[in-house]
């Protein structure tokens, strides 16, 4: 649901897509009220490349509902980067092993390091277990503070499961703790391109995520 | 005297004669033939600069692309005609060079015989381009086609793409994306071997950016592409260009070996502030602003990602780097960037070049409206305007990528194999 996992798309992949973050969940991004849950809503709009075969780099902008880009509230939307490194494929016994870094262009110089609200440094790992035509992807994974850049979106542990059934292949049932919630959804996998993903964060605020996959 | 020739012998002479006469006609007529057929089906597919020798065991056929959209998918077409109209021996070596502009760009070789195992599904593409070979080095075969014929030139025909250009802002939900949207129409020749000239005008057609509005020349140029020897592409440019610069830019590559895995590249420009104003009048403020860059970029072959790094003086009088990691995927590119000028200032950021617009273009002719084919998009995360340059239009240098060796290879497998 919203917890990394070591899992990426084929190589060469393009997603553009959008995720709504229920009011409760979001927090403010800018201003007096920054990383404070102010009651709006949020959409995430982002852009995913496999830039390599273990190299996938995002681009996000994150909007808070109901706020206005005017020089009045110095209101602008949370844009950030975030690249995920594959350091080992997941063969016989051994998960996949992956390291992601979210957020930190502030730990590199790139922007100032209080605009940073999603800022995470982890490591994961997944590994698929099969039995009887049932498959179940589990990961597990740690995040922790990068360069002098505080963990935000996930600290400490984090973890979860997708569940694959024998009845319908192209859907999945999800389970993660992100280290602040656990949260819970269906993934949907259609006419391979589209990828929808229902599903409640901490178990009662619903969320959706809407995603276009294209194979360059 | 009896010389030993009777009647009777003269006759039998002249059947001998005749039976050589025949098998010459039969064989050389039937390699000419089908020579010609080769050279009928590049034509009517609308390829240019067609050229053919024949040597002892070796075909050598040069040819151009201005058809389609991605030299890959013309240089399957050609094998794939060499494969169905070349009636040669299988060990046979063909070697086909492709030009740009006139000039030679690359070149692949394979045997006739594994060409047709390839083609008739007997060898995979593995196995086939294994055997052949994708090459950076034209000097040779570029001399050996020197002497022949050129069947349908490619020089004084005018090209008339059309693109679109966008500017824009991301703002929020009243107004998610603030954008100028310009269509730029160019009129484009190929004068002689690697000179162009051509123009390029800019029309707003939609904006909510800014307040300009004005439509205009924004390229006006000669320029003239060389190649020297295997390794060294030259690109000399003169006029008036984007951002508003007047006067001339030199663009210099030169590749360490045989393959595109190292180049180095310089850079230098000598422009004014000038342009084209809406009635074609030119505006000039003499300043003789000295841009110039140079580095080197690696190739990783396997992942067609190129990393270049360059250092040098840009648009905004700036000294300092560049650093471009920029993955090639057939003809799509997609890069991230940082620029930093010795005062620390950066620009990050990331590009996108698509294609767009027909997959092939109408059969090249005197005058011929096509499609730009490529819509270009960078994104500045943090814009201070540092490392950039001006655009001074096409040349075989930009478009080299196209040609290289590991992006044919590449590239053609979806046309040449068949489900």
């Amino acid at each position: 649901m919203k917890a990394p996992t070591a899992r990426m798309y084929p190589d060469n992949t393009l997603v553009l897509g959008a995720s709504y973050i229920p009011s409760g969940i979001f927090k403010r991004t800018y201003g007096q009220y920054q990383g404070v849950v102010t009651g709006n809503a949020g959409l995430n709009t982002f852009v995913t490349v496999n830039f390599l075969p273990f190299v996938e780099v995002m681009f996000r902008y994150s909007h808070e509902y109901n706020m206005k880009v005017q020089p009045t509230n110095r209101y602008f939307p949370d844009r950030m980067f975030t690249a995920r490194i594959r350091l080992m494929d997941e063969q016989g016994n051994r998960p996949a092993v992956l390291v992601g870094l979210q957020d930190v262009s502030a730990a590199f110089d790139l922007t100032c390091k209080g605009c940073s609200n999603y800022s995470a440094a982890y490591v994961v790992t997944s590994k698929e277990f099969a039995y009887r035509g049932y498959r179940l992807d589990a990961s597990l994974g740690y995040s922790g503070d990068f360069k002098g850049m505080e963990a935000k979106d996930f600290r400490g542990l984090f973890g979860g499961v997708e569940v694959f059934t024998p009845f319908a292949e192209n859907m999945s049932f999800l389970w993660d703790y992100d280290s602040q919630f656990m949260n819970v959804g269906v993934n949907g996998y259609f006419f391979k391109r589209f990828h929808v993903t229902l599903g409640l964060l901490d178990m009662s605020k619903y969320t959706w995520i809407l995603a276009y996959r294209y194979q360059i | 005297m009896d010389f030993g020739l009777s009647l009777s012998n003269l006759g039998g002479m002249r059947s001998l004669f005749s039976y050589f006469g025949l098998f010459v006609s039969l064989f050389f007529g039937g390699v000419l033939y089908a020579q010609q057929d080769l050279v009928d089906a590049l034509v009517s597919e609308g390829l240019q600069n067609i050229q053919i020798a024949v040597l002892d065991d070796e075909l050598v056929l040069g040819y151009e692309n201005n058809r389609y959209r991605y030299e890959a998918e013309a240089l399957g077409f050609v094998i794939d005609a060499v494969g169905n109209y070349y009636q040669g021996a299988d060990e046979i070596l063909v070697s086909v060079l492709i030009r740009h502009k006139g000039m030679p760009m690359s070149s692949v070789s394979s045997s006739l015989g594994a060409l047709r195992g390839l083609l008739s599904g007997s060898l995979n593409y593995a196995e086939w381009s294994d055997q052949a070979r994708f090459g950076w080095e034209v000097s040779r075969l570029d001399r050996v086609l020197k002497e022949t014929n050129l069947e349908n030139k490619s020089f004084r025909n005018v090209d008339l793409p059309v693109g679109v250009q966008l500017d824009y802002q991301l703002g929020n939900f009243d107004n998610a994306v603030r954008i100028k949207f310009n269509v730029q129409p160019e009129v484009t020749s190929v004068l002689a071997k690697g000179l162009t000239a051509s123009a390029m005008y800019t029309m707003s057609t939609w904006n909510d950016l800014n307040n300009s509005n004005g439509s205009r020349l924004v390229i006006g140029r000669l320029s003239q592409d060389i190649r020297v020897g295997d390794h060294f592409f030259l690109n000399l440019t003169g006029g008036a260009f984007t951002r508003n610069r007047l006067g001339f830019v030199v663009n210099a590559q030169y590749f360490l070996t045989d393959s595109e895995q190292w180049r180095l590249q310089a850079s230098w420009a000598e422009t004014d502030y000038g342009f084209f104003d809406s009635k074609l009048s030119l505006i000039q403020v003499p300043e003789n602003y000295r841009m110039y860059n140079a580095g080197i970029t690696y190739r990783n072959r396997q992942f067609h990602t190129d990393v270049d790094f360059r250092y040098g003086r840009f648009l905004f009088r700036d000294e300092g780097y560049k650093l471009n990691v920029t993955r090639q995927i057939d003809e799509v590119f997609i890069g991230f960037f940082i620029n930093k000028s010795t005062t620390g200032a950066k620009n990050v950021g990331f590009e996108f070049q698509v294609p767009v617009g027909f997959k092939k273009h109408l059969k090249p002719m005197a005058v011929r409206p096509m499609t730009r084919e490529f819509f270009y998009l960078p994104y500045y995360y943090s814009g201070t305007g540092v490392g950039l340059n001006f655009y001074a239009g096409e040349n075989a240098l930009l478009n080299s990528k196209e040609y290289y060796p590991s992006t044919l290879k590449r590239g053609l497998e979806k046309y040449l194999v068949r489900d």
